[in-house]
């Protein structure tokens, strides 16, 4: 286990590497000198050759990079050209308020998804079954932004029982959190109602309802538990999605999160927020999907091969090896 | 020797005339045969090629100039004049509407075949070629696939500016790593084959190899992945739009639409609803025969 865990500790490495690579080449992809950012129009070439040299702008790339590199271990992330603040001061205050909404998010999604795919299981190739696809693939389909102006015209505008922007109080929190989660309703649906029909045909169900069983008792004890181990695998990924879907969803609600920030940043030109930024919300993600990994190995370590090659991690060879 | 007329002869006769000659059935046609019994996919193929059709005839079908400014008509409901209203510069929504399913599909085209030629031949040669090779590839896709979809968009939107070269740069960079890991697994299933394994035995070359042979027969599984990924650039498209990250003014995109009717959301809702309703409509009906494409290639997955 502890070698399991070090194993990917490890690889996190090389991920977060690779990422800090990928901005890297975005920073010195935006447009302006920031010399002459700093110093403004009247700076004379001299003067800008020479904060150049300062900021080590004139350096090779690959220095450059290293250099970057250690300002982020350092937790240097850049700092923002609009306040001058270090960029991960402005955003750990934020973080706390983009966790919320993601995991109630993932809340309401995986409860609505399992719920539909335990009722399209049971009713399979009926009516119930079709429309349950029909409706969580709408949902599915259906931009986030497009869902959340729809339930805010219904729930603000029309019936005025929620607010349609800002998180004053805690109703504040409903509407977003339900856009983000019913995008993932079909995602868990589907996982849910395929896990369930398997497990409904393995012989331990007949079993079950041999010895009287009721047919409650079958379904939420006997076989949703062992039908839950797929639906619970595919959360980290999905909390991945649910912080991509939050960026866009932060910002038509006007809640002041971490995507909002960035949001705001990019129609400011702030370069140093959006890059910075970006790259945290990529090593929290990585971090995020490690323990989700790790934790599901705890509680059933048959998962070990199957999420280091199911979700690629790792090749599938390295996994047998 | 003279045909019997027995009347047992004649009944066989008439039998054999109503029944169907035999067809050459390739694995197209079945595929075909399969999608046409799913009505929800087939309502989908039918929205699309309508959609398909307003995109190419869109000069012909709408009654207005998509950025011709009516100042005597401005903030107007739908009326028999202007179908879906008019906006805050008296630009009529329906003629603004029609024009983006011209924008928004042909972008989202541009974007998957983009993402096709980068990511998809990433995976196709990963799948191929294996061992080291796809190790490589495919850890570098999964340094790509850390940072979520949307915000790799944005923030390459953010470096190169509103636009639709940049939007459909900052689109294909950010699936590729799906991209390639659904070409892939399309790749790696047919890659076990035995014709594969007799082509190599008598010596097809490699490109030959993996365009004549494994291409071909991946395709379904490609086309499933192709469709759906137009629908995720609409969706892309246009929430990047609608926050201001990605196509400029006067674009007639769907997102954008959406946001220029975001300040009357409470006074002039009709500005917001149709625009909001094709988005709805079309992403919809790509996901409808995207599935029925899938359960029509690969019955297997369903």
């Amino acid at each position: 286990m502890v070698k399991y865990i070090i194993k990917r500790l490890l690889l996190l490495i090389p991920i977060i590497l690779g990422v800090s690579a990928i901005i890297f080449t975005l920073k010195t992809l935006t447009p302006g000198d920031p010399a002459r950012q700093i110093l403004g129009n009247d700076a004379t070439e001299e003067q800008i050759q020479a904060k150049r040299d300062e900021l080590g702008l004139n350096d090779p790339a690959i220095v450059q990079y290293f250099r970057y590199i250690g300002g982020i271990v350092h937790g240097d992330f850049g700092k923002s050209y609009r306040t001058g603040e270090p960029v991960i001061s402005e955003i750990l205050p934020r973080l706390g308020t983009s966790a919320i909404i993601t995991l109630g998010a993932v809340a309401i999604g995986a409860f609505v998804g399992v719920l539909l795919g335990i009722l399209s299981a049971l009713k399979k190739y009926t009516w119930v079954d079709s429309l349950v696809l029909v409706i969580s693939m709408f949902f599915q389909s259906v931009p986030e932004f497009v869902v959340a102006l729809v339930l805010i015209m219904i729930f603000a505008v029309n019936l005025h029982v929620l607010p349609a922007t800002g998180i004053d109080s805690i109703k504040g929190y409903i509407l977003p959190m339900a856009t983000i989660g019913l995008a993932s309703v079909a995602n868990y649906t589907r996982i849910t109602r395929s896990s369930m029909l398997e497990v409904l045909s393995e012989d331990y169900i007949r079993t079950a309802r041999a010895k009287g069983q009721t047919e409650g008792n079958i379904t939420f004890h006997h076989a949703l538990r062992n039908a839950m181990i797929p639906v619970a695998q595919s959360i980290g990924t999905n909390i991945g999605n649910s912080i991509g879907g939050g960026m866009v969803i932060e910002t038509v609600f006007g809640i002041p999160g971490v995507g909002k920030y960035i949001v705001d940043s990019i129609t400011q030109r702030n370069y140093p927020s959006v890059l910075g930024g970006a790259l945290i919300i990529a090593i929290v993600l990585t971090v995020i999907n490690l323990i989700v990994d790790v934790s599901f190995v705890m509680i059933d370590p048959r998962l070990k091969t199957t999420i280091i090659s199911g979700s690629s991690k790792k090749a599938p060879k390295k996994a047998a090896a | 020797m003279a045909k019997m007329h027995t009347p047992a002869m004649e009944r066989i006769e008439r039998k054999n005339a109503k029944r169907k000659k035999p067809v050459n059935s390739t694995p197209a046609y079945e595929s075909w045969k399969r999608f046409k019994r799913n009505p929800t996919a087939l309502i989908g193929l039918v929205v699309v090629i309508i959609l398909i059709l307003i995109a190419i005839f869109a000069p012909l079908i709408a009654p207005y100039d998509y950025q011709a400014q009516d100042y005597t008509a401005m903030m107007q409901a739908p009326s028999s004049a202007h179908w879906f209203g008019t906006d805050q510069f008296g630009r009529d929504i329906f003629s603004r509407c029609i024009y983006g399913a011209r924008y928004s599909l042909l972008i989202a085209l541009f974007c998957t075949i983009a993402a096709l030629f980068s990511g998809g031949l990433l995976g196709i040669i990963a799948g191929y070629f294996g061992g080291r090779v796809d190790t490589v590839i495919m850890r570098i896709m999964d340094i790509f696939q850390a940072i979520p979809m949307i915000m790799m968009a944005m923030c390459i939107v953010a470096v190169l500016g509103n636009g639709i070269p940049q939007l459909v740069a900052a689109i294909m960079f950010a699936s590729m790593p799906t991209m390639a890991r659904n070409n892939r697994a399309a790749i790696l299933r047919v890659r076990g084959a035995d014709y594969i394994e007799s082509s190599e035995a008598i010596g097809v070359g490699q490109v030959q190899m993996i365009l004549k042979h494994m291409i071909p027969n991946a395709v379904g599984v490609m086309i499933i992945y192709f469709v759906g990924f137009l629908a995720v650039s609409i969706m892309m498209m246009s929430s990047m739009s609608y926050i201001g990250v990605g196509l400029a003014a006067p674009t007639p995109e769907w997102g954008l639409i959406l946001n220029d009717g975001k300040s009357y959301m409470t006074t002039a809702p009709y500005m917001m609803l149709f625009p909001a309703l094709m988005i709805m409509i079309t992403c919809f009906a790509f996901n409808l025969m995207g599935d029925g494409l899938r359960d029509a290639f690969d019955p297997r997955l369903k």
